[in-house]
Order: structure tokens, then sequence, then C-alpha cells
């Protein structure tokens, strides 16, 4: 007779028997939405979703895309600016960024910050930024010029944590920083104008 | 006497879509690019959905009650036909500072779920004080600014983390 299990109630605490009830955020059919299990709590529809390149005939300027993979590294930043796409101030219309951390990073730990413009925000695995850009003029984009760590005189009440690297809020481009010491964290990018 | 094939003289749209749950950049019919966000993944725990309007002019806080620090915030704004194409964006205030988006906004975070709590892993939408006349809710608190005469429909997707241990 080959090994009979049993159902200890001593490890029962420990068997994950109710994973199909998690909520879980999900994309489907041009559909992003909350189920749990197979069931739909709420659903908003993103098909009639568009976002006109700033090259297009109507807008007249200069548009562009680009995808790109960067590693995060343990303690460490990654700056990403894109002034190939922006238009002539920087600005961009679009930013996705999908994070993917080590397997072995315990789900708490999964975040990173970014710093826009003097102010730090958290990401945890997605980031979808949009915004409105103009030929020639600084609008409602995202600005990926330029950063510097060139630090002179940045005064913000009260201080931020972590701490503020780009010394003025003209600069652009937007900072990952990963508070983890021991893992790297992947993102994969796409920037659209 | 045969007639001729009807040439429909519209305009392709160039611009960026959602196909399934692809996002595509497109110049008419052809895909220039695409990211994949199928493999999104995110386990919430509350959450709270609704759709509302921005009226001209005007704010809309986004209120969070009964939620903790949010781990997951979608917003999509709808503009009319009449507004220009550059002008369809809102303004999204937060910690006192503006923030532009046209169509959609999708934030993620992760908040602290041990103790001591640690603050700023997850979005703050409770404006502290609760004195919602804080013209820049540098503690806390979302606000959704719409700076044209006209009404910007929204939809709206909250939701936090599992609970404080």
């Amino acid at each position: 007779m080959g090994q009979i299990y049993r159902t200890n109630p001593l490890y029962i605490k420990y068997l994950d028997c109710n994973r199909s009830v998690d909520r879980k955020i999900f994309f489907q059919t041009c559909n992003i939405g909350i189920k749990e299990g197979s069931n739909i709590l709420s659903s908003v529809s993103l098909c009639d979703f568009q976002l006109e390149s700033l090259g297009s005939s109507e807008l007249g300027g200069c548009g562009g895309s680009l995808k790109r993979n960067a590693i995060v590294p343990p303690s460490g930043n990654y700056v990403l600016i894109s002034p190939e796409v922006g238009q002539e101030h920087g600005e961009v219309q679009m930013i996705v960024i999908k994070v993917k951390y080590d397997k072995n990073l315990p789900q708490e730990e999964r975040y990173l910050n970014w710093e826009y413009k003097g102010s730090v925000y958290p990401i945890s695995s997605l980031m979808v930024l949009t915004g409105r850009t103009k030929s020639g003029e600084s609008w409602n984009g995202w600005d990926l010029s330029s950063y510097t760590n060139n630090i002179t005189s940045p005064q913000f009440t009260p201080s931020p944590f972590p701490a503020i690297t780009s010394p003025d809020l003209s600069f652009g481009g937007i900072m990952f920083s990963n508070p983890n010491e021991k893992y790297n964290a992947e993102l994969e990018i796409f920037i659209f104008n | 006497m045969a007639t001729p094939p009807i040439v429909c003289n519209t305009i392709d749209f160039e611009g960026v879509i959602f196909q399934r749950c692809n996002l595509q950049v497109i110049k008419g019919s052809t895909v220039i690019k695409e990211m994949s966000l199928c493999d999104t993944d995110i386990t919430i725990n509350n959450y709270s959905s609704f759709i509302g309007c921005v009226y001209g002019r005007s704010s809309l806080l986004l209120s969070s009650e009964g939620l903790n620090e949010i781990s997951f915030i979608m917003i999509k704004a709808t503009y009319p036909a009449s507004l220009p194409v550059y002008n369809r964006f809102i303004n999204i205030i937060y910690n006192g500072k503006y923030l532009p988006m046209s169509n959609l906004t999708i934030f993620t975070g992760n908040p602290s779920n041990t103790s001591p709590y640690l603050y700023n892993k997850g979005w703050d939408l409770v404006p502290n004080g609760g004195e919602i006349q804080s013209p820049f809710f540098q503690e806390g608190g979302m606000l959704l600014y719409n700076p044209h005469n006209v009404r910007v429909n929204i939809d709206v997707i909250l939701a936090d983390g599992f609970s404080i241990q």
C-alpha cells in the first residue's frame, strides 16, 4: 500500500487552500478590474482608450516611442530620462513601468521609490503615467529631460525620505531607488510621446 | 459599366490603444510597439470603485474611507469631444505637487504590514486632520483638479493591500 496522506490539523494552518478567492487586479479583453476567483467584482473598460501621438497630423509635433529594460541594483538607483522621445522640452505623454523582483524577495519588501521633481512616491509592480504634450512648449507631459545629481541648494520642508538628490525642479527624469540591500529589481519600461 | 471601388478617406489613428491586455502603439493598422500587461498579478484586500465626474474648474477629493494606506490606484478620465486634444488633461494633486494625467493613471505601492509601521510604501489618501481646505494636501489626500470649463468623466478603482498586522 502506498503512503497514506492525512489531514493532520497541525499542518493545515500552513496550507494555502484558499488561493482561488484572492482578490486580484486583472487586465483582460481591454478591461481592467478586480476579480475574486472567477467572479468579477469590478471592471472598467479601456477599450476606448486612445492616446494620440504628438506626431499625428492633428497635433503636428514630433512623437516617438521606446521600450527599454533596466536593472536597479541593491541599494542603488536608476535614472530614467528619454530626451530622444520627448518633445523640445523633454516632455512625454506616457510612461509605463513594470517591476520584477527576485523570487526570494519577501512580498512585503517588493517596492521601489521613484523621485520626480523633488517628491518621492512608491511603486510595487506597475505604474502607468499619462499626460499631454505640445510641440514647442512645456505643457502637461512628464518631463524626462536630463537629470543631474549636482546638488546645489535643495530646500524641502518637511524633509522627504529617501533624501532628494535632484537639486533643481527644472530638471527632468525619474529616479528609481531600490531600498533592498540584497536583490536587484528589473524594470520594463515603455515610453510614448 | 462597373463602378469603381469605394475608397474611404479615413485618417489613420496614430497613438496608443489597448488591444486585449496589451498596450499597443499603432499607426493605422500597423502595430509599431507593444507592451503586455497580461501578466499583471496584484493581490488586493479591500477596494472601492466609482464612476463620477470632475466639474469644470473644480476638484474632487479621492476618498479612501474604510481603506488603509493604498496599494493600487487606477484613474481613467474621459473628455468631451469638444475639448481640443492638447487640452485633454487633468491634474492630480498629491503631497503638494501637481502631476499631469490625460487618459489613464495607475499607481501601485506596498503599504507596510509590519510593526513598526513604515510610511510612504503606499499611497496616503487621507487628508491629515480632515482639512479638505488645505490647498496643497502636503500631508496626505489626493485631489483631481479639472482646469477646463467642461466636465471630465472619471472611473476610479482604489484598493489596499492586506491588513496591518
